[in-house]
């Protein structure tokens, strides 16, 4: 049979050459070879994750574009496709934004919000969806997302206050008499490099949950393989039994896990937006 | 009613059995078993793993603990204290996923 034993990263990362679709569909690999530009000597793949994440867009400017038409227009929401959607739209703006950016700025940054979180959960979602993938359990997807946030955190401080007043809002008023200066020094480098770190932990949180259940789930999932190579058809047949039942459990976990990675992403980044704009020293 | 429950029990205990023995009768077909020695990087990041799972089970259920009992002393701010146990435990799980990823970059390192 000309099956390779599956690879439960192949199906969790990102693809170049070869969006793989079915290891054996009736003994044969099925696959679609992904495009690629030929440029200078090097070769730009258009990778499996880069055009869900296209999708991803696509499918929310399809759903919410109209949808702000309607509400602009003063409309109540009708139904439940469009309550539903305008619900998730109001949790971000009451619930996120509002108290953690204060009442005075929230309404500036409840767009990026909305964008960041309806970009990071519909990729999440994307990844139950069975011969898609979740580009969010991509470390550069999620790394790029990190960076926009740290620029934005760092972004409206610095637009509020100028560069300088911000610095100087980083650093603490200790006063002690000879060694305040120290121990000013030390704090204010902790929470500079602090944005660093707390940036940096956002993405490692999204990525390594997203890549972590699915490959959990993967993984599940080739023990019915590994399985049928024993050559008992009795554990063969109970393997696949309880590894579909235990799939169905942990995709059920993965759907909620999905919506939650997103809120604490957004939810920290709008966190990190309101102490940059509003130091409590 | 307890009738039918115990004939279940016996076919589940049968089937498992069935499933248990494959080892036993497949040996002599299959043949080739490789033999696995308590060596090298991959005990050290088993035992990270394990150990990163102790961890954030203690925080789990510290969070779970104190949230459960502020809930029953005020139950009309339940709602509030829900929310913020998801979020620290969204934070701890972020946390436990770094020391994870640890053991999986070192367990598959093939040299560089």
């Amino acid at each position: 049979m000309a099956i390779h034993k599956p690879s439960p990263f192949g199906h969790v990362l990102d693809q170049r050459n070869i969006w793989e679709l079915f290891n054996s569909l009736f003994g044969d690999p099925l696959g679609w070879e992904l495009p690629r530009l030929e440029l200078f000597g090097y070769t730009f793949h258009l990778t499996k994750f880069m055009i869900l994440e296209l999708a991803a867009a696509v499918l929310i400017a399809l759903i919410f574009i109209p949808l702000a038409r309607r509400a602009k227009n003063g409309d109540l929401p009708k139904g439940s496709w469009w309550n539903c959607f305008e619900s998730l739209l109001t949790f971000v703006r009451n619930e996120i934004a509002r108290p953690t950016i204060g009442e005075h700025d929230a309404d500036k940054f409840t767009p990026f919000l909305w964008t960041l979180f309806l970009f990071i959960l519909f990729c999440n979602l994307l990844g139950l969806i069975p011969l898609l993938g979740s580009p969010t359990a991509s470390i550069y997807a999620t790394g790029g997302l990190a960076i926009i946030a740290f620029c934005v955190l760092h972004g409206a401080a610095i637009a509020k206050m100028g560069v300088a007043n911000y610095f100087k809002s980083l650093w603490p008023h200790i006063d002690v008499p000879y060694v305040g200066f120290l121990f000013s020094g030390f704090v204010f480098t902790i929470e500079f490099l602090g944005t660093f770190i707390k940036s940096g932990v956002l993405a490692v949180r999204l990525f390594a949950n997203m890549f972590a259940g699915h490959l959990v789930l993967a993984m599940i999932l080739i023990f019915i393989y590994e399985a049928g190579l024993a050559g008992s058809y009795w554990l063969w047949g109970g393997v696949t039994v309880a590894s579909v039942l235990g799939i169905t459990a942990l995709s059920l976990l993965e759907l909620f896990v999905a919506f939650l990675q997103a809120y604490v992403f957004v939810f920290l980044t709008a966190l990190f937006i309101g102490m940059a704009l509003h130091p409590e020293h | 009613m307890k009738n039918a429950l115990n004939l279940l029990t016996l076919v589940v205990v049968v089937v498992v059995m069935l499933m248990a023995a494959t080892p036993a009768m497949a040996a002599d077909a299959v043949g080739d078993h490789t033999t696995l020695t308590l060596a090298g990087v991959g005990v050290g990041a088993g035992i990270g793993a394990g150990i990163g799972l102790l961890g954030a089970g203690y925080g789990f259920s510290r969070i779970g603990s104190a949230a459960l009992e502020s809930m029953a002393r005020q139950p009309e701010v339940a709602g509030r204290i829900q929310t913020a146990m998801i979020v620290i435990a969204a934070l701890l799980e972020g946390a436990t996923f770094f020391g994870l990823l640890i053991c999986l970059l070192v367990s598959l390192k093939t040299g560089s």
